[in-house]
């Protein structure tokens, strides 16, 4: 374990410095002058010069690319140019909107996807089965900004349930916090819980067939136990596997649902930064949801090693 | 096996490809004929329902939804086409080096492709559109490199299995060189997971081109986009739904299309799921 332990914490940080490395890149490629594309053409000289040292756009790239990974080596992810703050805290302040859209739409996929997958799998080829297919291909297919302002339309406009959008302040009245979530949170998790019935449904598949269910079943275990004991069991070891996929997805898909429903959270934040050319912003928010993300594949990577001595040892 | 069969094997590939004949025939039949203008405004029969004039209603400048989509579905597979050319060419080139030369090139490569893809394909176009503005070209680069991590592992996958494959190795000892082993060999021999990977990557890609034009970041108006359509559409909601129902729907049916149409090459293409695909039914 110990040596598989060593040897993936390795390539994290390569993988983790490569991908900034990547980030970095990208300003290095923008063709023109970022400063003057920032300032505007009609900038003056003076202003266009003094913006190149804030960047530090006046010195080598290899001296500046030293110096910026040094920062974010010690966290610093630079200053916004339209805000005049920390990029860090920037990102910080959006956090509270963000994480509790993700982690709720996760739970939504992951409480509809793991059961209607089992039970997909347990009626094999039965109309159960067929219609959990069905639900599977069609949310995988149907975009969640499309699903967003259809839940608006319906549990908003025409019933009046649940707010149209924006965010109330958790400080202020958690509870219409959580209500202003919920929307949003549907919307974003019902492609992801489309995905996992399938992951879920295909891995259960492989190990209904396998010997040691046939053993179990054999030794007159009942059928509920098998379910529970080995296929619930092994399936979670798959979806495990894909959940760090998953949650990157639903990190780059709350972008856009943030943008649906008025949200003011880390994609409202990252667009702003588009369409005010705010790159060292835009590039902190790109770094942070990269590192979350291999993070993520970091953790389950390893309690996928703890769960299956098999991987420790290949 | 008679067509009825063949049919119930593979309905998924059968109602994929009857999917992807609809959308390039709409979309190869708009250079020749569209019912209206589709950027023409016409103010007194905005919000239009469905109707002999207008067969799927008006949006909020009187402009004929259908048109504005069947137009709409060129820009769809322009992205698609360019993005999956982008990831295959990319993909190809870097995973057969890596698989070829093995030892330190093959990690390199491989460990950028694994940074490559810690993004997800919306943040690279979001960097993307930060540097080189917002428009459709951001947008399929974007999803084009997004997905070249993964054309890149197939490819070194199939080719270092193939490699010590009795025919490949047969091949080299009756003295064929590199490059008649790879093009003769190689890859008419992984181009079924490729072919397959191509179709889902299309539809990602389509998926990814309507979110960046819905949030602004893609196709600029007045070119009609699906996601486009569907941003200016949330806003006039309570006026007509009907703007927001069928560019989504063109969007989903399209993926969905796709992705049967994945399945069912793979079922085909894939003699090992062949068997099971049969057993299946």
């Amino acid at each position: 374990m110990q040596a598989y332990l060593v040897r993936r914490a390795i390539t994290f940080v390569i993988t983790a410095w490569l991908a900034a490395s990547i980030a970095f890149a990208t300003l290095l490629v923008i063709p023109g002058d970022p400063a003057r594309i920032i300032l505007g053409f009609d900038a003056s000289p003076e202003a266009v010069a003094a913006l190149e040292r804030q960047l530090g756009l006046d010195l080598p790239p290899l001296v500046r690319y030293g110096q910026w990974l040094s920062d974010l080596a010690r966290l610093d992810l630079g200053t916004s140019l339209v805000y005049q703050m920390p990029v860090g805290q920037l990102i910080r302040e959006r956090l509270p909107v963000t994480l509790p859209l993700t982690a709720m739409a996760l739970a939504i996929a992951v409480a509809i996807g793991v059961p209607l997958g089992l039970f997909a799998a347990t009626r094999r080829g039965g109309a159960a089965d067929l219609l959990a297919i069905a639900f599977a291909q069609a949310g995988i297919a149907t975009p969640s900004f499309w699903l967003g302002i259809f839940l608006i339309l319906i549990f908003a406009v025409r019933l009046r349930w649940l707010p149209a959008g924006g965010f109330t302040p958790w400080t202020q009245d958690p509870e219409r916090t959580l209500l202003s979530l919920i929307l949003p949170a549907v919307a974003l998790g019902a492609s992801r819980a489309a995905s996992l019935t399938r992951i879920v449904r295909s891995s259960a598949l492989e190990v209904l067939s396998a010997d040691f269910v046939r053993t179990a079943r054999a030794k007159g275990v009942p059928e509920g136990r098998v379910i529970r004991r080995h296929v619930l069991r092994n399936a979670l070891v798959a979806v495990s596997t894909v959940i760090a996929l998953e949650v990157g997805q639903l990190l780059a898909g709350a972008i856009i649902i943030e943008s649906v429903f008025a949200l003011p959270g880390l994609g409202a934040l990252v667009l702003n930064a588009v369409s005010n050319r705010d790159f060292p912003l835009v590039q902190g928010i790109v770094i942070c949801l990269a590192a979350g993300i291999l993070v993520l594949s970091l953790i389950t990577d390893v309690l996928y090693a703890y769960l299956d001595p098999r991987i420790r040892y290949s | 096996m008679n067509r009825h069969r063949w049919l119930r094997h593979h309905w998924n590939l059968a109602a994929g490809l009857v999917i992807l004949g609809l959308l390039l025939g709409s979309a190869g039949l708009s250079f020749l004929y569209v019912p209206h203008d589709p950027n023409r405004t016409n103010i007194a029969d905005r919000f239009a329902p469905p109707s002999d004039r207008y067969l799927l209603g008006t949006d909020q400048y009187g402009r004929d939804l259908l048109s504005r989509m069947v137009v709409g579905s060129r820009t769809a597979i322009r992205v698609g086409v360019v993005a999956v050319a982008i990831g295959l060419g990319i993909g190809l080139l870097v995973g057969g080096m890596a698989a070829y030369s093995g030892g330190w090139i093959d990690e390199i490569l491989m460990r950028i492709m694994d940074a490559v893809a810690a993004y997800p394909p919306l943040l690279l176009a979001i960097l993307f559109a930060s540097i080189l503005g917002p428009g459709d070209i951001s947008g399929m680069l974007a999803i084009g490199v997004a997905t070249v991590p993964v054309f890149a592992r197939l490819t070194r996958a199939s080719f270092l299995a193939l490699v010590e494959s009795e025919f490949v190795q047969a091949a080299r000892a009756a003295g064929a060189g590199t490059a008649r082993v790879i093009c003769r060999h190689l890859l008419p021999n992984g181009a079924a997971v490729l072919l397959v990977q191509a179709t889902t990557t299309f539809a990602n890609a389509l998926l990814a081109e309507a979110a960046l034009s819905y949030l602004g970041l893609g196709t600029q108006p007045p070119h009609p986009s699906w996601g486009r359509m569907l941003r200016e559409a949330q806003d006039f909601l309570i006026f007509s739904p009907y703007p927001a129902v069928f560019p989504g729907l063109a969007i989903a049916v399209t993926v969905l299309g796709l992705n049967l149409l994945g399945d069912g090459l793979r079922d085909v293409l894939d003699p090992k799921t062949r068997s099971s695909a049969a057993r299946r039914v």
